[in-house]
């Protein structure tokens, strides 16, 4: 693995944004970098694509553990919840997409540093600007070929929206794609999944989150035109739903919500130690606990976004921390070598789309914990 | 990896898209604002702040509503509908009043969370 300078293309601002992709350069801070990109081995391709696939099944098995031992108090959900979890899980309701973030260098074993499992971004800078721009740097492979991009997003994404569609096949109307009002991150997201989800065949339709009712007489979420919501997906996590005025009616089971329910244990930063106690041998896991560490570990928020209110400690004292707006409970994990590539520091996005371990987006940052603004950059593998 | 020519249509994308040209995002506020379902949070289920009716002339009359579509006590195991009960007494009813139906809709019942902390994605 290596990270290649490179020239960026004279109009990409024009390029990105022609593909939808118009939050580049966000309070004026390049988000999207294309003036490097990192150079991936086949077997890197293969151990990361491995590790995906290994932490999907131990992730899912840490699922059916939270439920049978009844862990919900430890990972805040409330009881009242509990059994719409359960069921949503004994259902097997279906996940369009998660992206385990992943620390690697090529020459070091993928490490597990978190899990986004219910709302997770840089989608389409994954899916589909950094394979655009993959075309336009490597026509017809040159210079190195055979040359290619680990990317198979987008076709995941229509493949998991048309086994959406047989799986809801009881909800009328269309599917609701719903996210917070005036963020164009979160926007242009969810925009993009609802692209896919025409392209799978699907009815659409966008709503602010904030502008979703609930009809009392009805007894069902309804749009601003009283037409029922059957079917949502929300890029707005269920921590905050849970918490929220129209909580309890999401308990009356009206809508089939993406992500399911069930995602809320595994986007719990709680399902790390919960995954070590129950795989320690794994490769894949960097030690993790409830209580703080013995050696050098990163105290992270259990529900927090965005590298938010992060601290690395070492020998009782804190060498880095991240603001943000969250607090306790804090889960305790082993801190993993950073990788370090002429001063910066890359995390892999590796995505799971409809059960199939798809793609990488990296994501870079001169700090050793990556933030909200940490800087996109594409990748290629030969 | 291969991709279908027409694999990438992007047509929605796009032309959405091309609305935000020159949006500006909306900073974070910088205030705490996430609550946690901790012993002292004090934060409950359903807890926020209260919906807001959009439609009132189909609200019951009577009742003194606050607008809340009701919590649930984290610590009493209990639900609150808080208002919209249709009776005449003060809302806090902790059973629910089963005999009382209303025919509007409130909204607003999701987000507040979202508009403190500024960014839903992770």
């Amino acid at each position: 693995m290596q990270r290649v300078v490179i020239s960026p293309r004279p109009n990409w601002q024009q390029i990105v944004e022609s593909q939808g992709f118009v939050f580049h350069t966000p309070q004026g801070q390049p988000y999207w970098d294309e003036s490097a990109y990192y150079h991936l081995t086949r077997s890197d391709v293969d151990e990361l694509e491995k590790a995906t696939y290994e932490l999907d099944r131990m992730c899912l098995a840490a699922v059916q553990h939270v439920i049978d031992q009844d862990l919900f108090k430890r990972f805040q959900v409330p009881p009242a919840c509990a059994d719409w979890v359960r069921q949503s899980w004994d259902r097997e309701e279906v996940t369009i997409y998660g992206r385990f973030d992943l620390c690697f260098d090529g020459r070091r074993t993928p490490k597990l540093l978190e899990y986004n499992a219910d709302t997770p971004t840089s989608l389409l800078e994954a899916a589909v600007v950094q394979w655009f721009w993959f075309k336009d740097a490597f026509p017809d492979g040159a210079p190195v070929t055979p040359v290619d991009q680990f990317n198979t997003i987008h076709e995941r994404l229509i493949e998991a929206w048309k086994r959406f569609a047989e799986d809801s096949t009881g909800a009328d109307g269309p599917v609701y794609f719903t996210a917070l009002e005036g963020n164009i991150e979160d926007f242009m997201t969810v925009t993009y999944l609802r692209d896919t989800a025409m392209q799978a065949g699907l009815a659409t339709e966008y709503i602010d989150v904030e502008k979703i009712g609930w009809n009392w007489g009805r007894q069902l979420f309804v749009d601003q035109r009283e037409n029922p919501i059957n079917r949502a997906f929300k890029l707005y996590p269920w921590e905050w739903m849970l918490r929220e005025a129209f909580a309890p009616q999401l308990l009356r089971q009206t809508t089939r919500w993406l992500e399911a329910p069930w995602k809320m244990v595994l986007s719990n930063k709680a399902i790390l130690p919960v995954l070590y106690d129950l795989f320690p041998e794994s490769p894949y896991l960097l030690k993790a606990s409830f209580e703080p560490l013995a050696g050098p570990h990163v105290r992270k928020p259990m529900l927090s976004r965005e590298g938010a209110n992060v601290q690395l400690i070492d020998a009782g004292r804190v060498t880095a921390e991240t603001d943000g707006p969250y607090g306790g409970p804090f889960v305790y994990q082993e801190l993993a070598p950073v990788p370090n590539f002429d001063g910066f520091h890359p995390v892999i996005g590796s995505w799971m789309v409809n059960g199939y371990a798809c793609g990488i987006g990296v994501r870079e940052d001169q700090t050793p914990i990556t933030g909200n603004l940490s800087r996109f950059v594409p990748h290629v593998f030969a | 990896m291969s991709k279908s020519s027409t694999a990438i249509s992007l047509v929605l994308l796009t032309a959405a898209s091309a609305g935000f040209i020159g949006y500006k995002a909306v900073n974070a506020p910088a205030d705490p604002a996430f609550p946690n379902f901790d012993d002292n949070s004090g934060a409950d289920f359903g807890d926020g702040p209260a919906a807001t009716p959009t439609n009132p002339s189909t609200q019951p009359s009577g009742g003194h509503s606050n607008g809340s579509t009701g919590y649930y006590n984290y610590h009493t195991n209990h639900f609150y509908s808080s208002g919209y009960s249709g009776s005449s007494s003060h809302g806090d009813d902790p059973h629910g009043s089963s005999s009382s139906h209303m025919s509007g809709t409130s909204r607003g019942g999701f987000g507040s969370t979202g508009h403190a902390i500024g960014h839903a994605g992770s």
